[in-house]
């Protein structure tokens, strides 16, 4: 059986029926690791004994007849800003290595009590901002669609190890993109709930009024379930919002029809960085997703820049707040990228700061006088496929629109919904009201099973097969 | 002088404000994006309203039970 391909819910029923165990699974994950991560970088570091132990630990578990769930025995990766006990966290940085987790992270202790399998720790960016850069401890991780080309970030290795097939779910965090950007660039699900919806006690920060930390998946449902263990109030993270936790897949199956999906065109329709091929893919999910029921309509938001600017000049005076101390102490032993996004934001005043929270409470309002008579809205993720290592302009330039939402907290999911021709992956963003990440998931399945990006295949990579298999 | 040598200028004075002895060869790469950022910040400025209104800076949103 070729366990790359499985979704998570297969991989479960698989398991509980004795055609696998976890042991198996596992052991295949890594070797698909071991024969093709060497191209792609996805991976820091590779926990295998620990992750063999744990999966003939989740196998006796299952026969003995200690279910914890569907997550118990399958595996899964972390983004290197997060704590998994007992291993470093980096954060991509010569100025955390050696730095080893006392104790899990909120999240990754909930995967460990679901008993899910750790594999590794997964690239980023350096400090989730400083990268694609070859200047720092690890090599930046490459697109498996074409590994001339980036992944996106920050959650770079997270994609692209879903993408390539390591893992079917991954965990990633989000400040301006840092989920939805790679998951476009890379052909995954990737979702960023909202804001408090998931603990973020253990995950070094970005900007901490814009951090989310939320699942890259191989599909929706991957997405629904993983995000299902890492959802929930933690009392350890300040943000963390002490509401119920729903059944995200509750409505995942219900289709589209009698749903209202507005349509902010003016976010990209006019922008001079949409290519043909996103043009075409967002046009063609609003024709499907009309043919299925549902009345998609546009609608007008704040000009597009406003979010963006608010999100930057938030993002930038809480990371320099951050990092100020180590930018003084050690500003040498930060990767060349790095320095110059965190000292970008040195001169931003308190005022000025201030102002962009005031916008920001305005521009969240505007969000959600929409969301009052629409379901959920459908916008581009990414206006163009990923670009290539050799002509990438800065990062914080590249042609992505996701910082809307990281700004205003409302859920929002990037689906893959094919290939441009260039053979990279193309996407739409789902944005939907806060905490109703159900009709995310809801609408994001539609897209998914009406573009028949769930029937597409890995990408082949040296190393593997068609099916992620390492090539006999 | 022209308005690079007046952003450079702007930038070396932060710099030294903040403390951060970068080496003048890396503050022109540098430059770029922190004239990113002060475009970001002209945009949210004259998109910002003066008018007096109850703050949305800090919310308390819910009590605390006595035990």
């Amino acid at each position: 059986m070729t366990t790359g391909l499985l979704s998570i819910a297969e991989l479960g029923r698989a398991l509980r029926a004795g055609l696998l165990s976890s042991e198996q699974v596992t052991r295949d994950a890594l070797d698909r690791i071991a024969a093709s991560d060497a191209a792609v970088h996805a991976f820091v570091a590779v926990d295998d004994e620990n992750a063999i132990a744990a999966a003939r630990a989740a196998d006796l578990e299952l026969r003995q007849g200690h279910d914890r769930g569907f997550m118990h025995g399958i595996p899964y990766a972390v983004k290197d800003i997060i704590d998994v006990a007992g291993l470093p966290t980096t954060c991509h940085s010569k100025l955390r290595l050696g730095h080893v987790a006392e104790a899990d992270a909120g999240i990754t202790a909930r995967f460990r009590n679901a008993g899910a399998i750790m594999l590794g720790k997964l690239a980023t960016f350096e400090f989730a901002l400083g990268g694609p850069s070859f200047d720092l401890p690890f090599p930046p991780t490459r697109n498996p669609w074409n590994l001339e080309h980036v992944p996106g970030g920050s959650s770079s290795g997270s994609a692209a190890a879903v993408a390539a097939g390591f893992v079917r779910t991954a965990i990633g965090s989000c400040t301006a993109g840092s989920i939805r950007g790679p998951a476009a660039w890379c052909g995954t699900v990737g979702m960023k709930p909202t804001y408090g919806r998931v603990s973020r006690c253990g995950v070094f920060p970005l900007a901490w009024s814009l951090d989310h930390c939320g699942p890259l998946s191989r599909s929706v449902e991957d997405a629904a379930m993983s995000l299902q263990i890492m959802a929930g109030h933690d009392p350890l993270d300040p943000s963390s919002a002490d509401i119920p936790v729903p059944d995200f897949r509750s409505t995942l199956d219900h289709g589209v029809a009698g749903l209202r999906l507005g349509v902010p065109r003016s976010f990209f329709e006019t922008s001079s960085l949409l290519s043909s091929d996103v043009r075409s893919a967002i046009e063609k999910t609003l024709t499907l997703l009309r043919e299925s029921g549902a009345r998609v309509e546009d609608i007008a938001l704040p000009d597009y820049a406003l979010f963006h600017s608010c999100n930057r000049v938030i993002m930038n005076a809480e990371a320099y707040a951050l990092h100020k101390a180590s930018l003084q102490q050690r500003w040498a032993d930060f990767g060349e990228i790095t320095v110059r996004r965190f000292v970008a934001g040195i001169s931003i005043t308190a005022s000025e700061y201030l102002n962009a929270l005031r916008l920001r409470r305005r521009l969240t309002d505007e969000v959600n006088e929409v969301l009052a008579r629409y379901d959920g809205l459908i916008t581009a993720v990414s206006l163009a496929t990923a670009p290539r290592f050799d002509s990438q302009p800065l990062a914080l330039a590249w042609p992505l629109q996701s910082s809307p939402f990281n700004l205003t907290g409302h859920p929002a999911m990037t689906v893959p919904v094919g290939l441009g021709a260039d053979g990279l992956p193309l996407a739409v963003q789902v944005i939907g009201r806060p905490f109703d990440e159900p009709t995310v998931f809801r609408v994001g399945r539609a897209i998914e099973t009406l573009s028949g990006w769930d029937r597409v295949l890995l990408p082949s990579l040296p190393g593997s097969n068609d099916a992620g298999e390492p090539a006999s | 002088m022209d308005e690079r040598d007046t952003l450079l200028a702007e930038f070396e004075y932060w710099l030294e404000r903040e403390g951060i002895a970068l080496p003048p060869e890396r503050r022109l790469g540098a430059l770029a994006d922190f004239a990113d950022v002060r475009k970001h910040v002209e945009i949210v400025d004259r998109a910002s309203q003066s008018n007096p209104e109850p703050s949305t800076v800090f919310v308390l949103r819910s009590g605390i039970s006595p035990s």
